[in-house]
């Protein structure tokens, strides 16, 4: 039973996350070591459980799954990440190639293609839903995706697009310091660039812009 | 759509008016003015009154001097007669007051009088007075009539003509003096006037213009009224259209985990179910179902602008040309399906073509509807080069059908509301047009009578076509269909994994290494040739060429295919054609259509190892 793998769900919705977490530990080589309803606990667990595979869902409240994902990743380089999400989305999948994540699934996809991932991402390969990988592009850096440079979005460095989602959530500065770690100064000098970059002056017009972009759900 | 209306600067308009300024700068103005007029008419007033009293004045020393002169006479004439001294004193007394008087004139005179006239006529009197003496002498020794004769004789008679010629003179150049400069002042005056009447008029002028102004700018202040009432109208819809993608995206969002949730455990139900178990059929179509749902999910997604999209240059024109044969299998025999666009030309937007159709399909659906009894429906793509919508594409459908009143119109957008019966419409067709234009950062404007059909034109910003662009965009071949091994050199190991799992999900059986001494271990191990060879040029130490000839040298004639940043002289030179060579960047969903195309149609190795 040792070489089972071991698998963390990570969902907001209890239903989703319990029928993955039984649809996974249905599998003999499969073991649910621990469920999260959410990025933050996922972190907190992450280190606690030491799974192999994290199958997490992006669209969820609070902190930043990849985000997350980066935290986590820097405390057990070994860990896989494979998302979940019920949108297929340009942000979301540069973001997950970004962090070299195991796989990429839509929510539509069948249990079995989640298992096969699981799997997959277990044994250092990959799984992405058709859709997702037919929009990847092989060039002279990591995998990007089709069209990514014509936003003006990829200006931002990773962690302005992680704050520009939080201010789109309607998180105060002070609560983004508080979830980052940060000092409001930083948050503030974040904020400055964000807004020089995209060329938006208006928080209401930069929460619209991030919800275009996909950077968070309206 | 484009606003119409500019930015009020509400500063900038308050600094421009300044009304206090002006109405200073009027005031100072318009005192003059009548400080102007007010100098005139006392002018005026004074200098009339001047003149006449100088009029008087010179009048009065005329009386003076003709009515003395005339008494000198008589009262010379008595004294000779009479021989009476008190004509003597009387006729010194009228001398004394006629030089006193003259003397007083010459010395001070007023404006107009004749100085020389003045003294030519006191001259005149004091000659003739003169004379008179000497005749008061004559008849003061009795020659009486000597004396008389001496007062009408020559010098006597000579005297009073110079007298009465220097007196006319004086009084001719004091009228003419009174009259100059009464005409003077007239004309003066008169001049004023014109001045005063120019100003007036240019007042006159300028107001008028200043009403035509402002009329124009009242009939512009209110057509800006009414594009931007037409604007906030439109900015509440948008607004509220917002507020209800937020919801449809939101519902959306929950819905589809539900049916996740249900989709899985009825999957895990059915697996744990015996192969011939009753209720397997029934958790079959709680699957189906639940994927049924899903596709409704998908629509409100599009709605809300929140379902996949994968953006690119797509050609409008071959979309709807292409579009036409399946639009007309959803069409009756009673419509008319007309196209209306260049033959082969092309209209590049950048935009998802799946969704275009989408809007095309709901437009081109929503006038078969309002056309029950047949009718004509038009299809028309232009791209003008000039005009209001150059730069853009437009694309029209129209119909002749039903049409919208102003009601039906005004809500025609909003998402949920339709006219169609129930259970005919799902009052999303519309609205997701709407989402998919705004998607797509372009406008939709409706056009409808009742009665009178509907014209509904979507514009695009158009862009330049891409460089390959015989290869129809967004076309997707099926990635099924691949089979055999194939070899994989690549360093990056997350690339390796994305392209070693694209290539088995395309049925492929895939065996990969970091390096190129790894990978000719790899295939010298082979005990069969691989179906084909995929190789990353760029992997440290570069084994492109090397690979190819290597592998060449030992009998594969199997199809390569090389991914490569650059093009270095050794890997171009001396390929046979079964060797492909891709540039970065290069799609993973290309990638794999290639190897199956390649493995299709190529030979295959032949040799091994």
């Amino acid at each position: 039973m040792t070489n089972r793998i071991r698998v963390m769900v990570v969902d907001d919705h209890a239903l989703v996350r319990d029928m993955l977490a039984q649809s996974l530990s249905a599998e003999p080589d499969i073991e649910v070591v621990a469920v999260a309803p959410h990025a933050q606990e996922a972190m907190e667990k992450a280190g606690e459980w030491r799974p192999d595979v994290i199958l997490m869902d992006i669209d969820m409240p609070g902190m930043s799954p990849f985000e997350a994902s980066r935290q986590i990743r820097a405390a057990s380089p070994s860990v896989r990440l494979v998302f979940l999400s019920a949108h297929v989305n340009d942000q979301y999948i540069d973001q997950a190639l970004e962090i070299e994540a195991s796989g990429y699934l839509s929510k539509e996809e069948p249990a079995d293609v989640v298992v096969d991932a699981v799997r997959r991402a277990a044994r250092g390969a990959t799984r992405f839903s058709q859709s997702v990988s037919e929009r990847i592009v092989l060039g002279s850096g990591r995998p990007r995706l089709a069209n990514h440079g014509e936003s003006r979005i990829n200006l931002l460095t990773p962690r302005e697009r992680e704050i520009l989602r939080y201010l789109a959530d309607g998180m105060p500065k002070k609560g983004i310091a508080n979830l980052l770690d940060i000092s409001p100064k930083t948050v503030e000098k974040h904020c400055d660039h964000i807004m020089d970059k995209l060329d938006i002056h208006d928080r209401v017009k930069l929460a619209r812009y991030a919800i275009r972009e996909g950077l968070t759900q309206p | 759509m484009a606003a119409t209306s500019k930015d009020f600067d509400s500063g900038r308009v308050a600094r421009r008016m300044r009304p206090g300024v002006w109405i200073a700068v009027s005031s100072v103005l318009t005192l003059a003015l009548f400080s102007l007029l007010a100098y005139h008419v006392d002018v005026t007033l004074r200098t009339g009154r001047e003149m006449t009293e100088a009029y008087l004045e010179g009048e009065a020393l005329k009386d003076l001097i003709y009515e003395r002169q005339l008494e000198l006479s008589i009262t010379a004439v008595k004294l000779i007669a009479t021989q009476q001294q008190d004509w003597l004193e009387r006729h010194h007394e009228v001398e004394r007051t006629l030089l006193k008087a003259l003397d007083a004139a010459i010395e001070s005179p007023s404006p107009g009088y004749d100085l020389d006239a003045l003294r030519e006529i006191r001259e005149a009197v004091q000659a003739l007075s003169r004379v008179e003496s000497e005749a008061f002498q004559m008849a003061g020794r009795g020659e009486v009539s000597d004396a008389l004769g001496t007062l009408s004789g020559t010098e006597y008679t000579l005297w009073e003509r110079r007298f009465n010629s220097a007196s006319e003179r004086f009084i001719a150049r004091f009228l003419d003096f009174l009259n100059t400069e009464l005409e003077g002042h007239r004309r003066h005056e008169l001049r004023s006037l014109g001045i005063s009447m120019v100003i007036v008029m240019i007042c006159v002028f300028m107001w008028l213009y200043l009403a035509r102004r402002l009329n124009r700018w009242g009939r512009k202040l209110r057509s800006e009224m009414a594009a931007r009432e037409r604007l906030e109208g439109e900015l509440r819809e948008a607004q509220k259209l917002e507020a209800v993608g937020r919801l449809a995206s939101g519902v959306a969002h929950d819905f589809g985990n539900l049916l996740t949730a249900i989709r899985g455990y009825a999957t895990l139900a059915r697996e744990r179910l015996v192969p011939d178990h009753p209720a397997r059929a029934s958790l079959a179509q709680v699957e189906e179902a639940a994927d049924h749902a899903d596709a409704a999910t998908r629509g409100l997604l599009t709605f809300a602008r929140r379902g996949a999209t994968e953006k690119k240059p797509v050609d409008l024109a071959r979309l709807v040309t292409d579009g036409a044969s399946w639009l007309k299998s959803v069409l009756p025999a009673s419509i008319n399906l007309t196209l209306e666009l260049d033959t082969g030309s092309q209209v590049w937007v950048f935009g998802d073509r799946g969704q275009l159709q989408q809007a095309l399909l709901n437009l081109v659906l929503n006038a078969r509807d309002a056309m029950a009894d047949g009718g004509d429906l038009r299809i028309s793509l232009h791209a003008p080069d000039s005009g209001a919508d150059a730069g853009f594409a437009v694309l029209r459908v129209s119909d002749t059908g039903v049409g919208m009143d102003e009601a039906v119109r005004d809500r025609a957008l909003e998402p949920f509301f339709t006219t169609k019966d129930e259970g005919f419409g799902t009052g999303l067709g519309l609205a997701m047009v709407h989402g998919i234009v705004r998607g797509h950062d372009g406008d939709m404007r409706i056009e409808s009578e009742q009665g009178e059909g509907t014209l509904i034109s979507l514009r695009f910003q158009t862009v330049a076509p891409p460089e390959d662009v015989d290869q129809p965009m967004g076309v997707e071949r099926s990635p099924v269909g691949g089979s055999g091994l194939v070899l994989l050199a690549e360093g990056q190991p997350y690339v390796r994994d994305i392209l070693a799992t694209a290539l088995e999900e395309a049925g492929f059986d895939v065996d990969s290494r970091a390096s190129c001494p790894a990978f000719r271990e790899m295939y010298d191990s082979l005990e069969a040739a691989p179906s084909l060879i995929v190789m990353d040029n760029d992997i440290p130490g570069g084994c492109g060429a090397d690979c190819i000839h290597n592998t060449r040298a030992k009998g594969y004639r199997g199809p390569i295919i090389v991914i490569t940043h650059e093009l270095p002289e050794d890997l171009v030179s001396g390929l046979d054609a079964d060797v492909l060579i891709l540039r970065k960047p290069v799609r993973v969903g290309d990638l794999r259509r290639l190897a199956i195309a390649v493995t299709r149609n190529g030979r295959g190795g032949e040799a091994a190892a």
